[in-house]
């Protein structure tokens, strides 16, 4: 079997397990939502449970467990049952969107498999890790953990993708990081689908003429283009953000409390995978937990019994992830890079020069065009008319974005590396998983404040 | 079909996704230009066919050359000592780490391979075969008369660069001759 059909399969079993998983979650709702949605949130849940399988594997030094074909065999029993499930859902029309942005997105997919690792920080981050997952049983055996050498690398990272990777490694016997590539651009072309799924589900009433062209003409600006097959993860959890953000806001319109609990536990177990990405994914994985359970209690008050008692699963489900790294970090004396003291003065006087840089990114037309500038206008006039009109409370709407923008701010001001190298050479990849939510977020409210104003 | 108000929009939506188009195809045909120059017939394969075009290719080809080999591999490394994105990493620990030594690390993983000051390498007595990957030519300070070390030309002419690659540092590798 070539490597490539070997990833494909591998692939499919991603796809299908995450679609047995979503509509296990949804219910009897699963025929509400349709493939653009469907697609990319059970890319999420599927590898979301197969990385937990994997960390236990790689905890318990058990990953030549992986073998070509167990995968295969998985891969085809999950994808023959998830036929009969994605079948019905498939309609005429999003499948012609998904046919379309492919095709469109065709080249970048195509490139991924013919190019060598570009980025070298990429390389020293997840593939040296991949690598080290490959040739090693587990996390006792491993040198990359053990070994001081290798301490630039940042064990502390989420180690999900490097395990993903080695598990393709392992089904085909060696290693292949060219075509490894393919797995990571998914995520890319997922996204773009997730966007048009989400924007024209819950946020929009645009139809596909305006929508397509606007969505492709953000997902095909030069820096994601330059990102999303170049070994770095920020697609990837932006997409994990997606989906939580996306799955948030259709939540916030659903007024059926059956279907708002399995909305609501989708979302927290879509927002899991986050966990298993990066050191910042276990913010996403939290912030999922809490806007979730924050808006279920606010408009419900009081819960049942049973709806704790799935809460409390799904939550189980979703720390399960950070419980069994943060243990096995323990174990192995790995710690994260954010631990020296940093005075309250240096804080202060990093203020400035972060806020100055974000507004300079806003201007970074050669990574984004202008249309960063676009969404900021957007933004800020949909918050002024909500404000001016009193109707702040849409406004909640960009909650996951903006915390999770605190959140990196905060990093800043109390990163013990060179402030302003990691300011500037990280930024712009950040703003890359936030744009997408910030997208979703003004989509909504302006689609509230449009409705408000029908009425 | 588009909503009344759509139509208003519709333009600027379209002009917005040419221009940015514009820039996408200026990338695909980069893709393009790569994709078209592998031979999928050709028995080397897919893999060895495109890594032939990665500037560490000929360091990708000693990894294997030296896998299992008892031979001592060192990294030369001169610490610019000046932060510089595209080449070094800092780790906070007052190290620099350059591209070089990364990709060392990766293509020679699980083998520790040693990274030396030249001041370091003038102290060690190198065995015939050990390899020396340095980011200066040796040569041109100690002469290869006296050193002994013989430097490995570049096997393959880079025909593809990708875009959007920052260009990396000069690299040398040296083998010491002689049995």
């Amino acid at each position: 079997m070539s490597d490539t059909l070997t990833l494909v399969m591998m692939s499919l079993g991603l796809y299908s397990t995450g679609i047995l998983l979503y509509s296990w979650l949804i219910g009897s709702f699963w025929k509400k939502h349709d493939l653009l949605i469907t697609l990319p949130v059970s890319w999420i849940l599927g590898n979301g449970f197969w990385m937990l399988i994997l960390l236990g594997l790689a905890g318990a030094n058990l990953l030549p467990l992986i073998t070509l074909s167990r995968v295969v065999t998985i891969s085809l029993i999950t994808t023959l049952v998830a036929l009969f499930f994605i079948l019905r859902v498939v309609r005429l029309i999003p499948l012609l969107i998904v046919a379309l942005t492919v095709f469109i997105l065709w080249p970048v997919i195509e490139h991924a498999s013919h190019s060598y690792l570009i980025e070298w920080d990429a390389v020293a981050m997840w593939f040296l890790k991949a690598k080290s997952w490959y040739l090693s049983s587990g996390i006792s055996d491993n040198a990359l953990y053990t070994s001081s050498h290798y301490l630039y690398s940042e064990r502390s990272h989420a180690i999900g993708v490097p395990l993903m990777i080695s598990a393709f490694y392992r089904s085909i016997g060696h290693v292949n990081d060219q075509i490894a590539q393919l797995y990571l651009v998914q995520y890319y072309v997922l996204l773009t689908i997730a966007l048009l799924g989400f924007l024209k589900k819950q946020s929009t009433s645009l139809s596909w003429f305006t929508l397509w062209p606007l969505v492709l003409f953000v997902m095909i600006s030069p820096s994601y283009i330059r990102f999303a097959a170049s070994g770095y993860l920020d697609i990837a959890i932006a997409l994990v953000i997606t989906g939580v953000t996306g799955l948030w806001l259709m939540l916030c319109t659903t007024v059926d409390r059956k279907e708002s609990l399995r909305l609501a536990l989708l979302t927290i177990v879509v927002g899991a995978t986050a966990s298993y990405l990066k050191n910042e994914g276990m913010v996403i994985t939290a912030v999922s937990v809490l806007a979730t359970l924050g808006w279920y209690l606010t408009a419900y008050r009081r819960l049942t019994g049973t709806e704790w008692g799935s809460f409390i699963v799904a939550g189980l489900y979703a720390s399960a992830g950070i419980t069994i790294w943060q243990q096995m970090k323990r174990i192995y004396g790995i710690s994260i890079y954010l631990g020296e003291h940093i005075s309250a003065t240096t804080m202060l006087s990093r203020i400035k020069p972060i806020l100055f840089h974000y507004l300079d990114t806003l201007y970074n037309t050669s990574g984004f065009g202008i249309g960063l500038v676009l969404l900021f206008i957007t933004i800020v006039i949909t918050i002024t008319v909500s404000l001016v009109t009193r109707q702040g409370k849409h406004l909640t709407a960009y909650a996951i974005p903006l915390i999770l923008l605190s959140s990196y701010t905060g990093v800043y001001l109390i990163t013990p590396l060179n402030f302003s190298l990691q300011l500037t050479s990280s930024f712009e990849r950040l703003l890359l998983q936030l744009i997408p939510a910030f997208l979703l977020a003004t989509g909504y409210v302006v689609r509230r404040l449009q409705l408000s104003n029908m009425t | 079909m588009p909503h009344r108000y759509e139509w208003y929009l519709l333009p600027l939506v379209i002009i917005l996704f040419v221009i940015h188009f514009h820039y996408y195809d200026f990338y695909t045909t980069n893709f393009r230009d790569i994709k078209n120059f592998i031979n999928p017939s050709a028995p080397e394969g897919l893999y060895v066919q495109v890594q032939r075009q990665n500037p560490y290719w000929e360091l990708y080809e000693q990894s294997v050359n030296y896998q299992g080999s008892s031979n001592s591999i060192y990294v030369v490394f001169t610490d610019q000592r000046t932060l510089d994105y595209t080449t070094t990493y800092y780790t906070g620990k007052k190290t620099n780490i350059s591209e070089l030594v990364i990709m060392t690390n990766y293509f020679f993983y699980p083998r520790e391979i040693p990274t030396i000051s030249f001041k370091q390498l003038k102290n060690i007595t190198l065995q015939p075969h050990d390899l020396i990957i340095a980011d200066m030519n040796i040569n041109a300070y100690i002469p290869a008369t006296q050193s002994g070390l013989i430097r490995l030309s570049a096997s393959v002419k880079k025909q593809h660069v990708m875009v959007n690659k920052k260009f990396e540092d000069p690299y040398y590798l040296f083998v010491k001759g002689g049995l």
